[in-house]
């Protein structure tokens, strides 16, 4: 199935480094987020609700952002097409830890507004506080599984970094 | 004051290198891929143009509509049924294609219509002109098809800037990986484009075939004439194509000028000239 249709199925990708159309404005790049046609309650206006930083750029080039507003463009973009299902790569990958919080934030509003979200994550805290469900994979494979509350930071270290060394070749 | 006239007349004439360009780019930028038929398909145009008005005796602007239309429509299906399937990461088999499109369609061309070398009359239109002094003059066909190219460019332009398929165009020219996450569907996309370029090939081709004589051999130096203006201008820009037609149309006259064998030279000492001391062109995109 090609990425058009899997798009007009529902499912959105923020995708790893944002990839923001560089020649676009901010509320350019978020209107080809809309275009597969999906409705649904993500507007422009709607967007810039839910990030209110991007209000006074919305004529920038996409490109001329901070890399924190960059990111909301990103996630913006994805919200457009109205998804049942977002998936976000490394969403927080270089931003400062501040951004990080308000990206967050965000992330918490958008489930709550009734989207699934998939985020890939190496901040286990940032994780552990956002999700309901945590997966760890190592290798290709799921390691560990579970909700925050049944999983400690050690468990998830084990999981991610490999099991004890007299078992790993 | 002949030199002021050879200047005027070349700057008319750089309206038409520009449109003989603004295809080109447009593919380019869109789908990175450059057609080495473009200047065929310009003389495709120009012979439909004959076929329609000249040998089937249309109403001219009817002629000219279906022309458009006729190359807009085979630009859709071409690009999606031929060229899309060697669009890749490799730039060579798009090459490889459409120079064998290029052959191809002179030598229908040749089979067609014969060797001979044809123009579309326009009548009382090649005759009027307006006088400024007994040296300086323009005539009214040129200045009319400066005119109607720049108002082609114009559209473009606002079809890029202002519509929700240029939007989506330079979406995919930034990068075409991403647009189908987006809900678009870059075969489509890709049509979309070929088809506005076609239907601007179209007039050039119109222009073309009411400017100068023509025959089936006559695409490769259009194509040549496109190339420059585009390099001249720089890659991406609308306006620095028809800066770079223009450039390219006063070299040819201005060399013209001095020595009526100097004509295509000069025009390729300017383009050499650009790439020697601007490589990137006189107005390079700033963004991306």
């Amino acid at each position: 199935m090609g990425a058009d249709l899997v798009h007009k199925r529902g499912i959105a990708l923020v995708p790893e480094g944002r990839r923001l159309f560089a020649s676009l404005s901010v509320e350019e790049n978020l209107l080809i987020g809309a275009s597969g046609g999906r409705a649904g309650p993500w507007t422009l206006d709607a967007v810039y609700g839910l990030f209110p930083d991007l209000t006074t750029k919305r004529r920038n080039p996409g490109t001329a952002l901070s890399g924190g507003q960059q990111q909301m463009v990103a996630i913006g973009r994805s919200l457009m097409s109205n998804p049942k299902l977002l998936l976000c790569d490394e969403i927080s990958l270089g931003l400062a830890p501040k951004i990080i919080k308000d990206i967050y934030a965000a992330v918490c509003q958008i489930r709550d507004l009734g989207t699934s979200i998939v985020v890939v994550e190496q901040d286990i805290g940032q994780a552990m506080a956002v999700a309901d469900r945590i997966y760890c994979f190592q290798e290709g494979h799921v390691s560990l599984t579970g909700t925050p509350q049944s999983l400690t930071r050690a468990d998830i270290a084990k999981a991610y970094f490999g099991i004890d060394q007299e078992e790993t070749v | 004051m002949v030199w002021l006239n050879a200047l005027l007349q070349g700057v008319l004439l750089g309206g038409l290198y520009a449109l003989f360009a603004a295809g080109l780019s447009l593919m380019f930028g869109v789908m990175r891929f450059v057609n080495i038929a473009h200047g065929d398909f310009i003389v495709v145009a120009a012979y439909l143009l004959m076929s329609t008005v000249v040998m089937a005796g249309m109403n001219p602007f009817i002629g000219i509509g279906l022309v458009v239309v006729i190359m807009g429509i085979a630009g859709y299906l071409g690009q999606r049924f031929v060229l899309n399937r060697v669009l890749g990461k490799d730039i060579l088999p798009p090459i490889l294609v459409t120079f064998g499109m290029s052959i191809i369609l002179q030598n229908a061309l040749l089979e067609i219509f014969s060797a001979d070398s044809r123009r579309v009359q326009t009548g009382w239109l090649e005759t009027v002109s307006i006088q400024f002094n007994d040296v300086v003059a323009i005539g009214l066909l040129p200045l009319l098809m400066f005119v109607a190219a720049l108002a082609i460019l114009g559209v473009l332009q606002w079809i890029f800037y202002h519509t929700a398929l240029g939007r989506l165009l330079r979406a995919t020219s930034d990068d075409a990986e991403i647009v189908p996450l987006m809900g678009g569907n870059n075969a489509h996309i890709f049509g979309l484009a070929t088809m506005l370029a076609s239907g601007v090939v179209a007039i050039a081709g119109v222009l073309l075939a009411m400017k100068t004589n023509f025959d089936p051999t006559a695409g490769p130096s259009r194509l040549l004439f496109a190339f420059e203006a585009v390099i001249i201008g720089g890659l991406g820009s609308i306006w620095g194509t028809l800066a770079g037609g223009i450039v390219l149309g006063v070299a040819q006259t201005l060399g013209a000028q001095i020595d009526s064998g100097y004509q295509m030279l000069a025009g390729h000492i300017a383009f050499l000239a650009v790439l020697v001391l601007r490589p990137k062109g006189l107005f390079p995109r700033t963004i991306g």
